[in-house]
C-alpha cells in the first residue's frame, strides 16, 4: 500500500482551513462522483477523495494524520507525533516508525473501530438482528461488479472470479488471501440485477454465519443488440424495395437466425417485435427490430438508370411540408 | 495462498431478495434510514409486511438506495434532494440508452 497524501488528493495546502477543505471536497465530488462523472477512473478517484475528506474534515483525525505524516516523511523513520497511537494496536515494535502499510492499516483500523462503536451503540435502539444479544456475529456482505456478455445472460455461464480479501491468521495478523471463485451465473440475468453468492462474503465471528457476496451484473456493449431489461433491440437494415413492397428477410437473434416478414409500406424506424426472442426468463423478453432503410449507392450505370426511372415514376417531393418546391 | 471454490449464484430478485438489514448494511446506514426511504416513497419494496424485519427489496432498490446514500454523504444534501438527483440520473441513463441505440 502506498502512502496517500490526502492534501494532494484534495488539492489543498497543508494549512488549508476546514472551510477550504470542505469547498475543495465539494468541487472534486462534483468532478469525480461516479454517478455523474465522465472521467474514466472516476470511481477510484472518488474513493481517494472520500478517504481524504473523511480524515481531513474531522479535526481529530486530521491532527492524527498530520502527526503520522510528519513521522512518515521524517528522517530515518522518526517517531510519529505524540499520542497518535492511542486506542489501536500497532503491529510494529513500540517506538518504530510506521511503515506505509501499517500506516494505512492504522487509519483503516481507526475508522473501523469508530464504525464498530457506532453500530454497537445503534444496535440498542429499535430492533436488530440479535447482534447485540448474541456473541456470534454474521460476517459482512461484500459487493462487487461483474461484466458479462448478452450471450452469457442468454445461455448462462460459469465465470472464474479472482477475489482478494483480508483475513486474520492464527496470530490475529491480517493476511491477504487470494481465492478463485468459480461462479455459475444463471441464464436470464438482467443488467443492474444483483446475484447472491451465499456464504462468500466475510467470515462470521464466534460461530456466526459468513456474509454473502453480491455481484451487480453489467452487460458489455454488444455490437448488435441493446438491452432494456430482458428486451433487446437491434437495427435491421432493409432495402427500399423490401420496405416498400414487403417481403421476407433474415434477422439474427441470440438463438440463431430467423425469417421475418416485412410488411409492404414499412417506414424508416418502424419496429417489429419478435415475441420471446429476447433474454430468457418468466416471461422471456422480446426482440425489437428497428427498420433501417439502406439505399444502394448509384455507382453503376444500371443503378443510376434505376434511380432516374424511380425519380420520374415517383414524382415525390419530401420537402412539400416545408413549403418549398422540389 | 489460493483457494478455489465453486458456487452457484442466485438472482436476487427471483430467489433471494435482500432483507432490510442487508440493505442497511450495504449502504452503511441504519435500518431506520431505509424505513424513512420507504415511507417517503423513495424506495420500492418487493414485499412489505407490517414489521420492517419482513421487508425485502429487489436489485434495483439496492442500487437506488446505495446511490441515494452516496449522494447524501458526498454532497451533504437532504433525502429529498438526493432522491431527486437519483431520479434525474436515472432519466439521463435511460435517455443515453435510447440515444446509443438509434
Amino acid at each position: 500500500m502506498e502512502f496517500k497524501d490526502y492534501y494532494k488528493i484534495l488539492e489543498v495546502p497543508r494549512d488549508a482551513s476546514q472551510d477550504d477543505i470542505r469547498k475543495a471536497y465539494r468541487k472534486l465530488a462534483r468532478k469525480y462522483h461516479p454517478d455523474v462523472s465522465k472521467e474514466a477512473d472516476a470511481e477510484a478517484r472518488m474513493r481517494d477523495v472520500n478517504e481524504a475528506n473523511d480524515v481531513l474534515r474531522d479535526v481529530e483525525k486530521r491532527a492524527a494524520y498530520d502527526g503520522l505524516a510528519a513521522g512518515v516523511s521524517g528522517p530515518n523513520g522518526a517517531s510519529p507525533g505524540a499520542g497518535w497511537d492511542r486506542g489501536f494496536e500497532f503491529s510494529g515494535a513500540p517506538g518504530d516508525g510506521p511503515n506505509q502499510a501499517e500506516f494505512q492499516d492504522f487509519m483503516a483500523g481507526l475508522f473501523k473501530q469508530a464504525e464498530h462503536q457506532r453500530r454497537t451503540q445503534g444496535s440498542g435502539q429499535g430492533f436488530d438482528s440479535g447482534q447485540g444479544r448474541a456473541r456470534a456475529l454474521r460476517g459482512e456482505d461484500h459487493h462487487a461488479d461483474i461484466e458479462i456478455s448478452l450471450e452469457d445472460s442468454f445461455s448462462g455461464v460459469t465465470r472464474d472470479l479472482g477475489l482478494r480479501s483480508v483475513q486474520l491468521d492464527a496470530q490475529g495478523q491480517p493476511q491477504l488471501v487470494n481465492r478463485t471463485l468459480s461462479v455459475k451465473i444463471p441464464a436470464g440475468v438482467k443488467a443492474g440485477q444483483m446475484i447472491r453468492l451465499a456464504g462468500q462474503g466475510m467470515p462470521g465471528e464466534g460461530g456466526g454465519a459468513n456474509g454473502d457476496l453480491f455481484l451487480t451484473v453489467h452487460f458489455a456493449a454488444h455490437p448488435l443488440y441493446q438491452a432494456d431489461g430482458r428486451d433487446l433491440s437491434m437495427k435491421l437494415p432493409v432495402t427500399p424495395w423490401e420496405a416498400a413492397l414487403g417481403g421476407q428477410v433474415h434477422a439474427p437473434t441470440l438463438a440463431g437466425a430467423v425469417e421475418v416478414n416485412i410488411a409492404a409500406g414499412s417506414k424508416q424506424g418502424g419496429k417489429l417485435r419478435l415475441r420471446g426472442k429476447g433474454l430468457p426468463g418468466d416471461p422471456p423478453g422480446d426482440l425489437y427490430l428497428v427498420l433501417d432503410i439502406v439505399w444502394p449507392p448509384a455507382t453503376s450505370e444500371a443503378t443510376r438508370a434505376a434511380y432516374e426511372q424511380l425519380a420520374k415514376a415517383a414524382a415525390f417531393n419530401p420537402r412539400a411540408h416545408l413549403g418549398v418546391s422540389a | 495462498m489460493t483457494q478455489v471454490s465453486i458456487c452457484t449464484a442466485v438472482i436476487v430478485d427471483d430467489h433471494a431478495p435482500v432483507t432490510i438489514h442487508e440493505l442497511a448494511q450495504c449502504c452503511e446506514q441504519q435500518i431506520e434510514w431505509v424505513m424513512t426511504l420507504v415511507e417517503h416513497g423513495v424506495l420500492p419494496t418487493l414485499r412489505q409486511t407490517e414489521r420492517p424485519e419482513g421487508w425485502v427489496f429487489a436489485s434495483a432498490a439496492v442500487a437506488r438506495a446505495r446511490q441515494v446514500s452516496r449522494l447524501q454523504r458526498d454532497f451533504e444534501v437532504n433525502l429529498d434532494a438526493a432522491a431527486l438527483m437519483a431520479d434525474l440520473m436515472q432519466e439521463v441513463r435511460s435517455l443515453k440508452l435510447q440515444l446509443r441505440g438509434f
